[in-house]
Order: structure tokens, then sequence, then C-alpha cells
């Protein structure tokens, strides 16, 4: 019997990673590093994301992290932020998909942090309509870069050690 | 017995004990160009950054106010939004600086000062921006400019 196919274990495995990505939301939040502007976080829930997109497919990373976004909003009270969080959340998934296929992890989990904020910068620009906002592109971009690169390192780390006893498991 | 394609283009669960693609000069050069740009573009943007005459107020994307900087004002912006929420701004010293705000993140108020010509405070719930200008009107924007 295949486990591959289980639905059992899928579940199992979708809500911890998305329990993971609920709590580095949290304590990402607790760390007093304040960049200043709008929507720049350190998105330590995007290692779940980036994991979850190289140990399954896109589909599940998309699962988990639409989820997670929506989830936090209700868990730490800021439901206005979920239209923002969702739409960073959307493009940066996007541009990984269309990057995995030829860049290694770091670079992926770069660029999607870089795309998570342009995002959250996009719509705010549609919901705002004020266009001096685009100002904070290049530091959401450069933020977007160096918090994706240590995201990425830190998963390819993790996924070394957590793969294989994962494919046991799998098959 | 797993076929030896790539692994950057074939990535099946067998093969997959084995590391991801790792980090190759591809990525590096990659990374190290957008680095470099984006630093080159940031640096910039700051030191050509000449000092503003005024600090406008919009919210909704149309004009609340407009208060010259060397002025020195505590502004109450009033909001109609499930009854009225208000942010304060207060300018002084040649700069603007949100000092509170009724939203849920209050990150206007961590935001700073400004002082520079087209920098910012956003308040995102609010729909509130404030932008330094140093021109009489902005551009083609503003349809009609509010009295205070």
């Amino acid at each position: 019997m295949s486990k591959k196919n289980n639905i059992a274990a899928k579940c199992a495995y979708m809500g911890l990673m998305i329990a993971l990505a609920l709590v580095f939301g949290y304590v990402e939040s607790l760390i007093p590093i304040n960049f200043g502007v709008p929507g720049v976080k350190l998105g330590l829930a995007n290692i779940v994301t980036v994991l979850c997109l190289y140990i399954w497919d896109w589909r599940h990373a998309a699962f988990v992290s639409f989820t997670r976004v929506i989830l936090s909003g209700f868990l730490f009270g800021n439901l206005f932020g979920v239209v923002y969080g969702l739409s960073g959340a959307v493009l940066s998934l996007l541009v990984m998909l269309i990057f995995k296929r030829f860049f290694s992890m770091v670079t992926v989990s770069a660029v999607g942090g870089i795309f998570h904020n342009v995002g959250q910068l996009l719509m705010a620009l549609i919901i705002i309509s004020d266009r001096n906002i685009l100002y904070y592109l290049p530091v959401l971009l450069l933020a977007g870069l160096i918090t994706g690169s240590v995201v990425g390192v830190l998963c390819s780390v993790v996924y070394g050690r957590v793969i294989r006893q994962i494919n046991k498991r799998r098959n | 017995m797993s076929a030896k394609g790539s692994i950057i283009t074939e990535h099946r669960y067998e093969d997959m004990d084995k590391k991801v693609p790792g980090f190759g000069i591809r990525d590096f050069i990659f990374l190290a160009c957008i680095f470099l740009g984006l630093l080159l573009v940031f640096l910039s943007q700051r030191k050509i950054a000449k000092p503003g005459k005024y600090v406008l107020v919009t919210v909704s994307g149309q004009e609340y106010t407009k208060v010259p900087l060397v002025n020195a004002v505590s502004l109450t912006i009033d909001i109609e939004k499930d009854g009225v929420v208000t942010n304060i701004l207060h300018v002084e010293n040649g700069a603007a600086f949100m000092t509170d705000a009724e939203c849920p993140d209050k990150l206007c108020v961590k935001q700073g000062k400004i002082s520079r010509l087209n920098e910012t405070i956003v308040c995102l719930p609010n729909e509130v921006v404030v932008t330094v200008t140093g021109e009489e009107t902005q551009d083609s924007d503003i349809d009609a400019v509010s009295g205070r």
C-alpha cells in the first residue's frame, strides 16, 4: 500500500507545516527589528513555504502558504493585513515556481522574498492609489533579497536533513 | 535505476535523497547583480534627495491638506471609516512625523521623520499618505484642492 497517497499522512504533514509557519510568523513579530516600511518583515514563515515547494509540489506549498496567511490574520488580530499577505504570497509563489527550474534553493527563496514584498506594495498601490509609495520599492527589494537569501540558506540546511526521513515514509 | 537527468529539471521523489541543486555560479552572479543594482539605486536615492518644501497629506488618494515644512503644527487628520478615526501628524523643525494613529498596526508612527523630497509616511489601514513635496501643486493626480 503506497503511503504516498495516505490522506491522513498528508493531513498531518500539512497541518504541521501550517502550524510551523504560524509560529514562525509569531516569533518574527517578537523580534524588535523594524524596517519602518509597511509590509517589510523578516519573512521567516517563508522557510516553510520554500520547504514545502521542494519537498512536495507547488500545490502543497500554495495550500500551506495561503492557509497560513488567512489563519494568521485571524490569530493575530490583523485581518486587514490578510489582503496584502495574500497578494504577496501569490506573486511570490508564482515567481518561485518559475525560478525553481533554473536556480538553486537560495536564489528561489531570495526571489520569493523580493516578490512577496513587491506583491504587497502593488496591493497597497491598488488600495491607496498614491504613486508616491513606489519610492519604497528599492528598500523593499533590498530587504526582500537579503531576508530571502537568509531564509534560503536556512531552508537548504533543513532540507538536506529532513528529506531523507520524509522519503523513507513516502513509499 | 533512476534516470540520470539533470537534477535541475528532473525532480522525482526517488532522486531527492541527493541534495537539491546547489548554489552554483549562476546563482551567485544573479544574486550579486541584483544586490549591487539595488544598492546603487538605494544609495543614489539618498544622495540626490533634496529638502522639500511642503508636506502633503492625502486620504484615500484625495488631497487633504498641505502644510509648509517650516511651520510647527500638530495636525489632526480625521478619516471617516466606521465612525471617525484619527491620525496625528506633527510638523516641526523642517520634518514631519506621525505621533499617533487609530489603526491596527501603528506602523505609520514607527516610520519616523520625513523631510526630504518624496519621502513618505503611510498609514495603510486608514489610507493616509504623507508626502514631502516641493512644488505648488501635485502633478495632475489631484483634481481639486481641498481647503484646510
